[in-house]
């Protein structure tokens, strides 16, 4: 399945610490008849490939700045230009749920979306409106957002940035997550900075293998009450059940899967990519989602996963569930894609220090 | 989703004969004559969930009775008093569909209920006032659960027990019949509140018997279901607890003088968990059969 990252508004409600777009970027918003355009090339992409479905993962900015008849809008393209392919199209969404009402969750309904991921940051000042980020504001905006989900039935999964802030609390920042949602369906993502790191967020890889570290013994335990909690449960299922399960920096086959479509229209290979402006495959106003698809740049990638397997990554134990980490990370410390990202010491870190003494596991 | 709830109220003639077809939970005082209140509310086509009898006296100054039979009651009584007295009634308390409470302000308490529950008869503590001996109600909790010695149930470790799920949180307040998923509290104007200190407080969700079977629509008591997601607002505190799932904040204001509360719901969950282990190994269990 392809997976086309569409991100149709930079614009956001939030002034979140560790995002740079909206400050660095003048936010834009994708017209109408560009939307109308890409749900044209959707269905000749899909007509072109009878088996497959993309996914449309409406991103942002804050994909409902876009108001309710942006959605009503695409919906109404659908219809029209995709009729014998909109089977096809499953649609997803991220969201901070600020926005949220019950006309957009029947909207939602209506695209077949069942469930929205969104983020969430406990401590104060890191995430919200304004330049001294009003959390209290937003944090309550966001709780009558998750009641709305649960009273329609929606399920929602969200990430939570481990930043340089959150190392002295490890484990009550845990609790609070899990205590939100105890039927858990979170992921400890370490902070991304592409740039300087002006509010000094940034922390080495060591720091958040110690902070994974803090949390896991007691996770182990009592995993049982925190089933679906990330990244511990993805290193449970690839070391000890020998499942596959990675998120997309580690899958090792984004080359050809994924699309990034800006609200210029620009299209690149991924949301960061799009975000940091690293990867250009032209824009969809002048070439179409086939040739975007098919665009050969995205053959680094694949002969990226043989660099590393004859080099960096040669022999390496964890390579199955890591493929030396998201090309984008190997860009910020190298400037080019072909190398191994520092995430991998981090992780190996977390594996030897705390994984496996514990769980008793061997690589 | 329109909720049956179980109606609170105090045993009021007047009121009750407003109320049709509804579970009731009715207050009393231990004078009061509890075969005509259960022959009253059920008179009535409602249907009698448990009398509440407050005992401003000792327990063991509650007068007991064969007609009791079969009637669901719960004593709620400060003190125990006479241990003979007790004793003198045992076998028809043990008869009684009843449980009985006893206030944790008074540290006797402690082993009193340990002594009836050993004696076979349901009981439990009701939270006082005064800062409450959390090393005293965890050796409870430890007895209430662990004990291989027969003994009868003792709340709210019980019912945590028999409803926790490690995934989800575990609101022990319908033990005392404040929880708005199940409970509503009304007073003879026909004020409806949350809980039973909301009523005594004034501060209502709404007025009229009439509104009860739409209460779920109703603004206020969305945010009373929703009120714990206030804990999460805030920058420490509850939220940030290991044992929340348990407790849900149900000492916080009184955490800072006596912060034991955490550690007791930690030991809580641990034997909740243990509880269910024990549950899926006899499960697994199968004997041959002869």
């Amino acid at each position: 399945m392809a997976t086309i990252i569409f991100k149709p508004t930079e614009k956001c409600n939030s002034n979140c610490i560790y995002c740079d777009v909206v400050t660095r970027k003048k936010p834009k918003t994708m017209s109408l008849d560009l939307l109308e355009h890409i749900f044209k090339n959707i269905d000749e992409y899909l007509k072109s490939k009878p088996k497959e479905h993309i996914q449309l993962i409406w991103h942002g900015g804050e994909p409902l700045l876009l108001g309710e008849d942006y959605f009503l809008k695409a919906i109404e393209f659908q219809e029209k230009y995709c009729p014998e392919t909109k089977n096809r199209i499953d649609h997803a969404i991220q969201s901070n749920l600020t926005l949220l009402n019950e006309n957009y969750l029947k909207i939602f309904r209506s695209m077949g979306i069942n469930q929205i991921g969104t983020s969430f940051e406990p401590l104060p000042n890191m995430r919200g409106p304004g330049p001294n980020r009003d959390s209290a504001f937003y944090n309550s905006r966001f709780m009558k957002g998750i009641n709305m989900l649960e009273k329609n039935n929606f399920g929602w999964g969200f990430i939570y940035v481990v930043t340089k802030k959150s190392l002295e609390r490890p484990l009550d920042i845990f609790f609070y997550l899990s205590n939100l949602k105890p039927t858990g369906g979170f992921m400890l993502n370490p902070v991304l900075i592409y740039g300087n790191d002006k509010h000094d967020i940034a922390m080495t890889q060591e720091e958040y293998a110690d902070f994974l570290g803090a949390i896991f013994p007691y996770w182990w335990k009592h995993r049982d009450r925190y089933p679906h909690v990330n990244p511990f449960k993805m290193f449970v299922e690839n070391i000890i059940e020998n499942k596959r399960t990675t998120g997309c920096e580690d899958t090792g086959n984004c080359a050809y899967g994924h699309v990034y479509l800006g609200p210029n229209g620009e299209a690149s290979q991924c949301g960061r990519a799009g975000d940091w402006d690293i990867i250009s495959y032209g824009n969809i106003k002048e070439r179409s989602l086939i040739e975007i698809m098919q665009d050969k740049q995205r053959e680094q990638f694949i002969e990226r996963n043989n660099i590393l397997l004859q080099g960096e990554c040669k022999n390496c134990p964890i390579w199955e569930f890591c493929h030396g980490g998201c090309p984008l990370d190997s860009y910020i410390k190298n400037k080019n894609f072909m190398h191994r990202t520092n995430r991998c010491e981090g992780k190996k870190l977390f594996l030897e220090k705390y994984f496996l003494p514990i769980t008793g596991a061997r690589l | 989703m329109t909720r049956e709830h179980i109606i609170v109220c105090q045993f009021d003639e007047n009121l009750l004969g407003r109320l049709h077809k509804k579970r009731l939970v009715v207050n009393t005082s231990a004078d009061a004559n509890i075969p005509h209140i259960c022959q009253f509310v059920n008179n009535n086509q409602n249907n009698l969930h448990c009398i509440v009898i407050h005992q401003n006296n000792t327990l063991a100054s509650t007068p007991f009775h064969e007609n009791w039979r079969g009637i669901p009651i719960a004593v709620f009584a400060d003190q125990m008093g006479s241990f003979k007295e007790i004793m003198q009634k045992m076998r028809l308390i043990r008869d009684l569909n009843i449980r009985i409470f006893l206030n944790t302000d008074f540290k006797e308490n402690f082993t009193n209920i340990h002594i009836l529950a050993s004696l076979g008869i349901d009981c439990g503590v009701f939270f006082g006032e005064n800062n409450l001996d959390w090393e005293a109600l965890n050796d409870l909790m430890t007895y209430s659960v662990y004990s291989k010695a027969h003994h009868a149930t003792i709340e709210p470790f019980h019912f945590i027990i028999n409803n926790y799920n490690p995934t989800r949180t575990t609101d022990f307040s319908s033990v005392y019949f404040n929880n708005p998923y199940t409970y509503l509290h009304i007073d003879s104007e026909e004020n409806i509140a949350i809980t039973k200190n909301d009523l005594i407080e004034g501060k209502y969700i709404a007025s009229g018997i009439n509104l009860i079977p739409d209460i779920s629509e109703n603004e206020k008591y969305k945010e009373a279901l929703h009120s714990w997601q206030e804990f999460f607002l805030q920058e420490n505190g509850c939220a940030f607890c290991q044992a929340w799932r348990v407790c849900m904040g149900k000492f916080s204001t009184s955490i800072k003088d006596n912060p034991g509360c955490s550690k007791f719901f930690v030991d809580m969950m641990e034997a909740a968990d243990y509880f269910l282990s024990v549950q899926h190994k006899n499960k697994r269990k199968e004997l041959w059969q002869p």
